[in-house]
């Protein structure tokens, strides 16, 4: 099949088109102070990396980190057990778990979203104040993307050997030990996956910060939206491409602890 | 272990199925809320989830409410072709990137994982910058292609992602054999290797409209000239105070559909297993 090689060169063009040119663009756009996209009026200028010494941008990504890392702890805390007690129950069913799992993801994440902010502002819960706190916005994130988290853990699980844990009980371990030792790390790669999936969307999203936070928990994901909206297109790139090198960067040192872990 | 009939391995059992019940709820809340919304009097004021009686009002304004129908329409026109053209590009361009050397291969894996590691923001700002940039060649390009250009971007990779994997599981003398017994290449290629990796294709094609359909972040960047699809429609709507509760019926006929397809499915399948035994 080696004869199709050139069956990928559209591709390879359409990907330096809409990855790399647009990635040019902004880094030429960072060294300038334009009128939108407009190059004709383009004049030199750092005054974007000037605005990079501002505190809120730190503030708001390390809000950015928190919020995404409190909710990855609580997609595990409650996704791990989920995917768990399915895996290794005795249901003749369990493709039906799998289909009620993706069921919700078949309504518009932005409806269930305002499903959400109406539910926490109705009387009772309203009384709470919980709209506008990071504690909603968190809460909303992790029902939104919990699924993801469930997803690889439940895959992990089903492949694996269920003779070794037999094993391990024949030995005498005691079936927590069994499960730490044994049941965790194998399914350690499920849930790095599942940690990748959850974490970067609720980091850099801006959609729940905005409508459950009410403008008052600010992500970077916010940050970028009110630079684009105010049309600052030289600080928005700028912000735009630090985003992409933090990801970058957290991929990469995720997967070298993966690999580091397999070795 | 446990004995499965003991008090305590009851008692466990039973703490078990509450946990996961509750957190299946979180899931299925906004849900139960969308469809009540649906069928209620007042969903369309910002008041609270108040009950203000039944109605079916909500499923008429789906076809009366202009802004909604026309993003409905919208949604789905961006989302069809973007599931056949994002398919037909993702089948061929895994085909190529199958045949390339390792060197090649490794550095056209990284590219392509781009976009789908790449935040959604980023990547949606990227593509607006790009589509101002040629606004002046193409005055019409944002709306309908720069919106379904994105989602065919984003979409992509993850056909990709399903059917490269089966391709490389593929067995190479199938493929010679075809030509040996005097088929061409390309019609070898059309005949036994696509066929054989039709479930990763349609599974490509499932992901990509589900992707597709729900997408707000990109689709926010690159709509524009009234061209906006249903997450965008929902999310200015109700900042603008205008949202309509057609938005929570649509959503709601939607899931009823879907249900009725799925036990339709299931009823069928267990019939035939019944008979197969």
């Amino acid at each position: 099949m080696k004869r199709f090689k050139n069956l990928a060169i559209p591709y390879l063009v359409w990907l330096i088109l809409l990855v790399v040119v647009p990635l040019l663009v902004m880094f030429v756009l960072t060294f300038m102070s334009t009128n939108g996209t407009d190059l004709t009026t383009a004049i030199f200028s750092i005054d974007s990396y000037k605005r990079m010494l501002d505190p809120s941008i730190y503030k708001a990504l390390w809000n950015s980190l928190y919020v995404a890392g409190i909710t990855v702890i609580i997609c595990i805390l409650l996704g791990y057990p989920v995917a768990y007690f399915i895996s290794f129950s005795h249901l003749k069913n369990k493709k039906l778990f799998l289909l009620l799992l993706i069921l919700p993801m078949w309504s518009n994440s932005m409806l269930r979203i305002v499903s959400w902010l109406r539910l926490l502002s109705t009387e009772g819960l309203a009384a709470l104040n919980l709209v506008g706190t990071d504690a909603a916005v968190i809460f909303v994130t992790v029902t939104t993307y919990l699924p993801f988290m469930i997803f690889p853990i439940y895959t992990v699980l089903e492949k694996l050997d269920r003779s070794l844990l037999e094993a391990s009980a024949d030995l005498g371990v005691p079936s927590f030990k069994t499960f730490f030792k044994v049941t965790v790390p194998l399914s350690l790669s499920g849930v790095s996956s599942g940690v990748l999936m959850v974490f970067l969307p609720a980091a850099t999203g801006f959609a729940i910060s905005q409508t459950i936070g009410q403008g008052k928990v600010r992500l970077i994901g916010n940050l970028l939206q009110s630079v684009f909206e105010k049309n600052n297109y030289n600080f928005g790139s700028l912000l735009s491409i630090f985003v992409s090198v933090m990801i970058l960067a957290l991929v990469a040192a995720f997967s070298l602890f993966g690999k580091r872990r397999e070795n | 272990m446990l004995e499965k009939n003991s008090w305590k391995g009851k008692v466990i059992g039973a703490l078990k199925a509450i946990f996961v019940a509750l957190v299946f709820s979180l899931m299925y809340i906004p849900i139960f809320i969308i469809i009540y919304q649906s069928f209620n009097k007042t969903a369309n004021s910002i008041s609270p989830l108040a009950w203000g009686g039944f109605t079916l009002k909500n499923y008429v304004e789906i076809f009366t409410n202009r802004q909604l129908y026309t993003s409905i329409l919208d949604s789905l026109l961006v989302s069809l072709w973007t599931t056949f053209i994002a398919t037909v590009a993702g089948l061929f361009s895994s085909i190529g990137i199958n045949a390339l050397n390792r060197k090649a291969r490794k550095a056209m894996d990284t590219l392509n994982n781009i976009p789908m590691l790449n935040s959604e923001i980023v990547t949606g700002i990227s593509l607006m910058i790009i589509f101002s940039l040629l606004k002046p060649i193409f005055p019409q390009i944002f709306g309908f292609t720069s919106m379904f250009l994105a989602h065919v971007f984003f979409t992509i990779p993850y056909v990709i992602l399903m059917v490269l994997p089966k391709l490389e599981q593929q067995d190479e003398s199938l493929f010679e054999a075809a030509q040996d017994l005097g088929c061409s290449p390309a019609k070898a290629l059309f005949k036994v290797i696509i066929p054989s990796l039709s479930t990763a294709i349609l599974m490509g094609a499932l992901i990509a409209f589900t992707l597709s359909i729900d997408d707000f972040v990109i689709s926010f960047y690159t709509q524009g000239n009234g061209f906006s699809n249903f997450s965008n429609y929902v999310y200015s709507s109700y900042t603008k105070k205008n949202f309509s509760a057609g938005s929570y019926a649509f959503n709601a006929l939607l899931t009823f559909v879907t249900l009725a397809i799925v036990l339709f499915i299931s009823l069928k399948t267990s019939k035939k297993e019944r008979k197969a035994k």
